[in-house]
């Protein structure tokens, strides 16, 4: 009396990689479209600017004779004219990371989960774990591939500078973004963010709560983690942040080597002659202070330990971004409607 | 893209040039069962003369699409159709009309008429109006329709099972 | 084959259980329709079978055996959430690209005869179609998997009547052309009576009745008799509602068809599915499963 149901060819197979990847490249063109338009624009100013960057700088290294007066500023009329938007834009580069891996990453399971769709989508024949390591793995390469190229152009860009002794490698603000640190700060804010969608479940408070862990995150680093990424060197007497490296600390010890107060050093400063405190050499404080037997130490990071930073702080953020990956499958496999 | 709807909704290839020849509707308030209702406009219309020898019913898909109901009950309908004689399942290519209802004669139906007014006139007499009437005539003819058994669909005894076109213990119409 | 089949199953959402020890054994080769109050446990079924959500208690399985969730059941199954969710900024092509690339089985030409007989334009947003046509779309592209099972979750409760009409024409179009089995719910019984052939009555998470339509109503009776002989009947048939109305009681009593005769004094007469739904929602206690699947201590028809 029943209709029965039809004998269904059982394909053995499971759905292409390709076809699921084709899912993502269309569901995500927008986010894909965006990174590439502000990296892509970024790229194009850097790039112009970059060659007129190099052209100025010429005239500077060929001034002749070098370390003439007339040459010294030659340098300083180069500086002057482009060391200002070298500052902007590696201050506007610094959030670049976290509005492309939030706007790429948060999203991505957030707005499934919040519409509903990821009904339709964990019904259909692929299976969720191929589903959501598709989403999540060309995209998490592409943006850090993309990220790590834009790094490779912005450190072209700064070479004159760091000719000039303007910067130190590891000065917090140009660091991130250079070497493996662009990328892996990238690839970081992609994890937070897809992770940040499957736990919140809603888009706009999944990236707003990213940008906040991110932003955090990057505090923490900037002022206690990096600076101890290897054991300081310490030093006492002149700035070492003059060499170009990386001044993490600093303190005063009085007569007999008993650390003192920086507000105790100040105090005794404002009862030094007029000539000492109104004098234009800069070391002349530090002279009459080390009269008194008051010695400045310093701890610092040399700048020639640039890469082995590099390699650890985009070793532990890569370490954090397959956790916070392999969570966020995790998540998806067992989460119930 | 056009699709031609006969030929993309209809299945077979015997359908190919030939239309069905009868459209059914439902009224979903007459309280007659669907497949019932299917049945008696095919013999309604089989009596006025539309429909005739050899005519294609539609195809099941055809009477699900315009009616939306269940299949089986289109194929319940057809199958007592053919109980009573009235079609034949041509396999591959659908069912068609075979024969007339058997009408009674038209001396038994001047009988029948007859006795039926003589009816109306003692119920009339014992006081009961036209509503009454009609009340106590569908009445009695439910009470026929149970006792004859008039629903020959699967009825199977006592619980899950799967089921078959059994005619049902009760007697064949 | 069984297309659903459940023991003891149960989903509990934080303090409260949703669904209760639900025992089902759903033949394939039907359309069954499942009935029930909002919040019921309907979805929660669904969800279960399609494997969205894991049982907190007992088990299901799906098409003779398989596991929802597992590649196997995904294959043959194919799912359409309340609201028809879709991706809204999609074409309408895009939609038909991209469940064809989640899917193993995939029939791209049926797809667009279809969608092109309901005059739905390929290259629109999802978005900008209409309710019905988005349900529509939806009924494509799950159809288009060439499923053992379609199950729609309240597929009709958005819809305005024509595309009520429409969509389930599609459907039972699919029954007669494919066999595919399918289950859909509804709050409104209304919109199911006329293409269910099997029902399943979900009331405060636990199953009321299921069985065959034909069944369920060749077993049920109503009675219409004086009220005070009511209590008598009661004694020696198994009845599962009474309602009295002054000097007049209705019974629903559970029996074995037309040869039975009703009680002297006692009018018999056929029940409507609509009927019988609401008498036993009336009546909690009250159910009417299928023999080998009644849990010990529970009888069938429980009289009021």
């Amino acid at each position: 009396m029943t209709a029965l149901a039809p004998a269904v060819a059982q394909p053995r197979r499971p759905v292409p990689w390709r076809r699921l990847a084709w899912v993502t490249w269309r569901q995500h063109r927008a986010a894909l479209a965006g990174t590439a338009a502000l990296l892509g624009g970024l790229a194009g100013y850097l790039l112009v600017e970059g060659l007129i960057v190099r052209h100025a700088y010429a005239g500077v290294t060929s001034c002749r004779p070098a370390r003439s007066a007339g040459c010294q500023a030659v340098a300083g009329m180069f500086n002057d004219d482009y060391y200002g938007t070298a500052q902007t834009l590696s201050g506007i580069l610094q959030v670049v990371p976290v509005l492309i891996g939030v706007f790429a990453g948060a999203p991505l399971l957030a707005r499934e989960l919040e519409s509903g769709t990821f009904r339709f989508a964990w019904t259909q024949g692929c299976g969720r774990l191929r589903w959501v390591i598709a989403k999540l793995l060309p995209l998490a390469v592409t943006v850090a591939a993309a990220a790590g190229a834009f790094s490779l152009l912005f450190s072209w860009y700064y070479q004159p500078f760091f000719a000039e002794h303007a910067d130190g490698a590891l000065a917090p603000q140009l660091f991130g973004l250079r070497g493996v640190a662009f990328a892996a700060w990238t690839l970081a804010a992609f994890a937070i963010g897809a992770f940040a969608g499957v736990v919140i479940k809603r888009t706009v408070a999944a990236m707003a709560a990213s940008m906040a862990v991110w932003a955090g995150l990057d505090l923490v680093t900037v002022l206690f983690a990096r600076g101890h990424y290897q054991a300081p060197l310490v030093v006492s007497g002149a700035n070492p942040g003059y060499g170009n490296n990386w001044v993490v600390g600093q303190w005063f010890t009085g007569p007999g080597g008993v650390p003192v107060d920086q507000t105790a050093v100040r105090n005794l400063v404002q009862h030094a002659p007029p000539s000492v405190q109104d004098s234009a050499n800069p070391n002349a404080v530090l002279a009459w202070l080390a009269q008194r037997h008051y010695t400045q130490w310093w701890t610092y990071q040399p700048h020639g330990r640039f890469w082995p930073f590099q390699l650890i702080e985009g070793g532990w953020l890569l370490a954090l971004s397959v956790l916070l990956l392999a969570a966020t499958v995790w998540l998806v496999r067992r989460r119930a409607a | 893209m056009t699709i031609d709807k006969q030929i993309g909704s209809a299945g077979g290839p015997g359908e190919r040039g030939q239309d069905a020849a009868i459209a059914f509707r439902l009224d979903h308030a007459s309280g007659v069962p669907t497949y019932l209702q299917l049945v008696q406009q095919v013999e309604h219309a089989l009596r006025l003369g539309y429909l005739g020898q050899g005519d294609r019913l539609p195809t099941v898909k055809e009477v699900v699409s315009s009616l939306a109901i269940n299949p089986n009950t289109v194929l319940k309908a057809y199958r007592e159709l053919e109980h009573r004689g009235l079609a034949a399942g041509r396999p591959g290519q659908g069912t068609f009309v075979r024969g007339a209802p058997a009408t009674a004669g038209l001396a038994e139906l001047t009988t029948l008429r007859k006795s039926l007014l003589a009816w109306l006139r003692s119920a009339d007499a014992a006081g009961l109006d036209e509503a009454g009437m009609v009340a106590l005539f569908t009445s009695a003819l439910r009470d026929f329709h149970d006792r004859r058994g008039e629903a020959p669909g699967p009825v199977p005894r006592g619980g899950a099972g799967p089921g078959t076109a059994a005619e049902g213990a009760e007697g064949v119409a | 084959m069984n297309v659903i089949e459940a023991a003891g199953l149960g989903k509990r959402y934080r303090r409260s259980w949703a669904l209760r020890d639900a025992s089902l054994a759903v033949p394939a080769g039907h359309v069954v329709a499942l009935v029930g109050p909002n919040g019921a446990g309907k979805t929660t079924l669904l969800h279960l079978a399609v494997g969205l959500t894991a049982p907190t208690a007992g088990r299901v399985t799906v098409l003779g055996g398989v596991v929802p969730g597992t590649p196997a059941a995904l294959d043959q199954i194919a799912f359409v959430a309340q609201d028809a969710p879709l991706y809204r900024n999609l074409s309408v092509a895009d939609m038909l690209h991209l469940t064809r690339n989640l899917n193993r089985r995939w029939d791209q030409r049926r797809a667009e005869a279809r969608l092109a007989e309901l005059a739905i334009p390929l290259r629109r947003k999802v978005g900008r179609l209409s309710g019905g046509q988005q349900a529509q779309l939806a009924l494509t592209l799950a159809l288009a998997r060439r499923p053992a099972l379609l199950v729609l979750d309240e597929p009709l409760s958005s819809l305005d009547p024509l595309a009520r009409h429409d969509f389930m024409a599609s459907v039972m179009a699919a029954v007669a052309e494919d066999g595919v089995s399918v289950v859909l719910s509804s709050h409104v019984l209304a919109d199911l009576e006329r293409v269910a052939d099997y029902l399943i009555l979900l009331s405060a998470g636990q199953v009321q009745v299921a069985g065959e339509v034909d069944d369920l109503l060749a077993g049920h009776r109503m009675l219409a008799g004086p009220a005070e002989a009511a209590g008598d009947v009661a004694e020696r048939l198994a009845v599962v509602h009474v309602h009295r109305a002054g000097a007049l009681a209705h019974l629903l009593v559970r029996s074995n068809g037309a040869a039975e005769p009703a009680p002297s004094g006692w009018e018999s007469s056929p029940v409507g599915l609509e009927e019988l739904v609401l008498a036993y929602l009336r009546e909690p206690g009250a159910a009417a499963l299928p023999g080998p699947l009644v849990p010990a201590g529970r009888c069938a028809g429980v009289t009021s």
